[in-house]
């Protein structure tokens, strides 16, 4: 039985395939398309962010260092302004979703082991907070423990040229006292892991999830232990229920693995740089989606139908994941019900295995 | 379900079945080797149901099923799959090779439903009667002892008929028991003995009962 239900499979791929064609062009047609009219001026920043700090060489240096990395670009757009009520006036109006005050002596202040606090003024009706923050304080952070890394070297050289050992000695103790407490340095960073990853990304891992989703389409038309007549033969046979759906179950898995790493071997070599242990890493997503797919099918008991919840209940999951359009467009009753939404969570799960 | 003692094929006794309405009430039935049983009634009447209670794919709500050998349960609807030719359908469900089900095909008793002549065929390209040709012998070529049939006739042609009829003829003289449910007047012809299925009831229709009047009565 095994046997003939793998023909069975090599004989709805090409049907397969040709779904996963057509789908495959129109989310790129759509990403092509929210690129546009998401993200302003091309870039890919999502979220206005106002930030104050005192003009000189260092704290200058140090916001290039960090609008320039790469996670931090993709999302979050600084807007400098010329004083903190600048910046509280911008929060207030709704222009930005949070604010940043750099105080005098911030940098220094890390330098001797100091370590003065940022004030990060949350937007009340802001709805991305957790995001903006996460990705604008991870950012900092790892500059900082850049530049610490740096003056530890440069201390390093001035002891071994014994340039002045009183002056090495306290900054290694306060070098020290940073990097263990750098971390601390922003308390109020409750953003969760999905927003290390830059919108690129989870737009990438949403719409593949989209596209194994939507395969329910054509897979319903392969499920045949939904029809009572398939069932009554399986259990004159000795197959029962519960074997029946699980050997179909295997089969759409497989069904759907096939095109999976064609969509990951695609973006390997795109410039997105999808890890090779992808091709492994994503067997638990496809599991999960085929017995979703297979379980539809196995309750709705109608091939057309099946197609249609799964369509149905896939989009609006995927929708309110955030899946399908970024979160933070939502109205915010939609963003706070996004954590309870299954959907959310496998997103979560196929960023980590796409871009381990 | 269990095994019935003596000469019995199939010994139903009692037996209540329901889905959400009652289908059947207090239904008793015997059969021995050799026998073909006839179910008459309207759609709805439970014949379909009573097929699948001695299957022994529904349980029934109360009362006994025994039978004897292996059963065979050609259902209304096929169990073929589409993408598949009629061998690999056939080959799905027995441990036979492709070369000794082909053999199969060619010996005395399969050869009367002509499936070897469109083996290779795919099921979603054959008509209505090659689909319960090769139905037919994906289940005979199990060598079942009883054999179910729901309407084997619906909707085929008259050689179609004609070759459905001899095989179910042929395997009732090797000793074979057979219960068909069917509207056809033509397959009572074949039966040693007719229920009548009313709300519920069989009844056994007396032997010379003309079918065509019951059923439009």
């Amino acid at each position: 039985m095994l046997k003939a239900f793998f023909k069975r499979a090599l004989n709805f791929m090409p049907y397969v395939a040709v779904y996963f064609l057509v789908l495959c062009l129109m989310a790129g047609g759509i990403i092509a398309y929210a690129r546009n009219v998401f993200y302003k001026d091309g870039t890919f920043a999502i979220v206005n962010v106002a930030c104050y700090y005192i003009e000189n060489s260092e704290n200058s240096y140090g916001l290039q260092f960090v609008e320039n990395m790469e996670s931090f670009e993709q999302s979050v757009h600084l807007i400098d302004c010329d004083n903190p009520e600048e910046v509280l006036e911008l929060v207030e109006d709704g222009e930005v979703v949070a604010g940043l005050i750099f105080p005098d002596g911030f940098v220094d202040s890390i330098m001797t082991g100091e370590n003065l606090s940022v004030d990060v003024i949350y937007n009340e009706s802001a709805t991305f907070e957790g995001y903006v923050v996460s990705d604008l304080l991870s950012s900092l952070t790892s500059m900082l423990g850049v530049g610490q890394a740096s003056m530890q070297s440069m201390y390093d050289f001035c002891k071994e040229y014994d340039l002045d050992t009183s002056a090495v000695d306290v900054a290694q103790i306060r070098s020290l006292s940073y990097a263990m407490s750098r971390f601390d340095l922003f308390e109020e960073t409750q953003a969760d892991s999905i927003s290390d990853y830059s919108l690129v990304q989870k737009t990438t891992a949403a719409y593949s999830i989209y596209i194994l989703l939507l395969s329910g389409f054509v897979f319903a038309y392969f499920y045949k232990g939904n029809t009572s007549a398939f069932i009554a033969r399986a259990k004159l046979a000795g197959i029962s229920k519960f074997k029946l759906f699980v050997l179909e179950n295997g089969m759409v898995t497989c069904m759907l693995y096939v095109p999976t790493l064609v969509i990951i071997v695609g973006l390997m070599i795109s410039p997105l740089e999808v890890s090779p242990l992808a091709l492994i890493a994503v067997l638990p997503v496809v599991l999960m989606i085929a017995t979703v797919i297979s379980g539809v099918c196995y309750v709705v008991k109608n091939s057309v139908a099946s197609g249609y919840v799964i369509f149905a209940v896939g989009t609006l999951l995927m929708y309110l994941a955030g899946g399908l359009m970024p979160l933070e467009f939502m109205p915010r009753f939609l963003q706070e019900l996004a954590i309870y939404n299954p959907c959310y969570y496998l997103i979560g799960f196929m960023l980590k295995v796409m871009f381990i | 379900m269990g095994t019935s003692q003596g000469n019995f094929m199939i010994e139903i006794n009692g037996v209540c079945a329901k889905y959400r309405k009652t289908v059947l009430t207090d239904v008793n039935l015997k059969t021995s080797k050799g026998e073909c049983i006839g179910l008459l009634g309207l759609n709805g009447s439970g014949k379909s149901t009573l097929l699948s209670c001695i299957a022994g794919i529904k349980k029934p709500q109360s009362g006994s099923i025994k039978t004897e050998g292996k059963i065979g349960f050609v259902t209304q609807e096929n169990a073929l799959i589409d993408e598949l030719n009629a061998i690999d359908n056939i080959m799905m469900w027995t441990s036979l090779k492709r070369s000794e089900i082909m053999k199969e095909l060619e010996g005395p008793e399969l050869s009367i439903l002509k499936v070897k002549d469109f083996a290779n065929v795919k099921v979603k390209n054959m008509s209505g009667g090659m689909k319960k040709r090769v139905a037919l012998t994906s289940i005979l070529i199990t060598k079942p002892d009883i054999l179910l049939l729901d309407e084997p006739l619906a909707a085929l042609d008259i050689p179609a008929k004609k070759d459905i009829l001899t095989i179910i003829d042929s395997f009732i003289s090797r000793g074979g028991t057979v219960v068909v449910a069917s509207h056809e007047e033509e397959m009572f012809a074949h039966c040693s003995s007719v229920y009548y299925l009313n709300k519920g009831k069989a009844t056994l229709l007396p032997k010379g009962a003309n079918i065509s009047e019951v059923i439009n009565a």
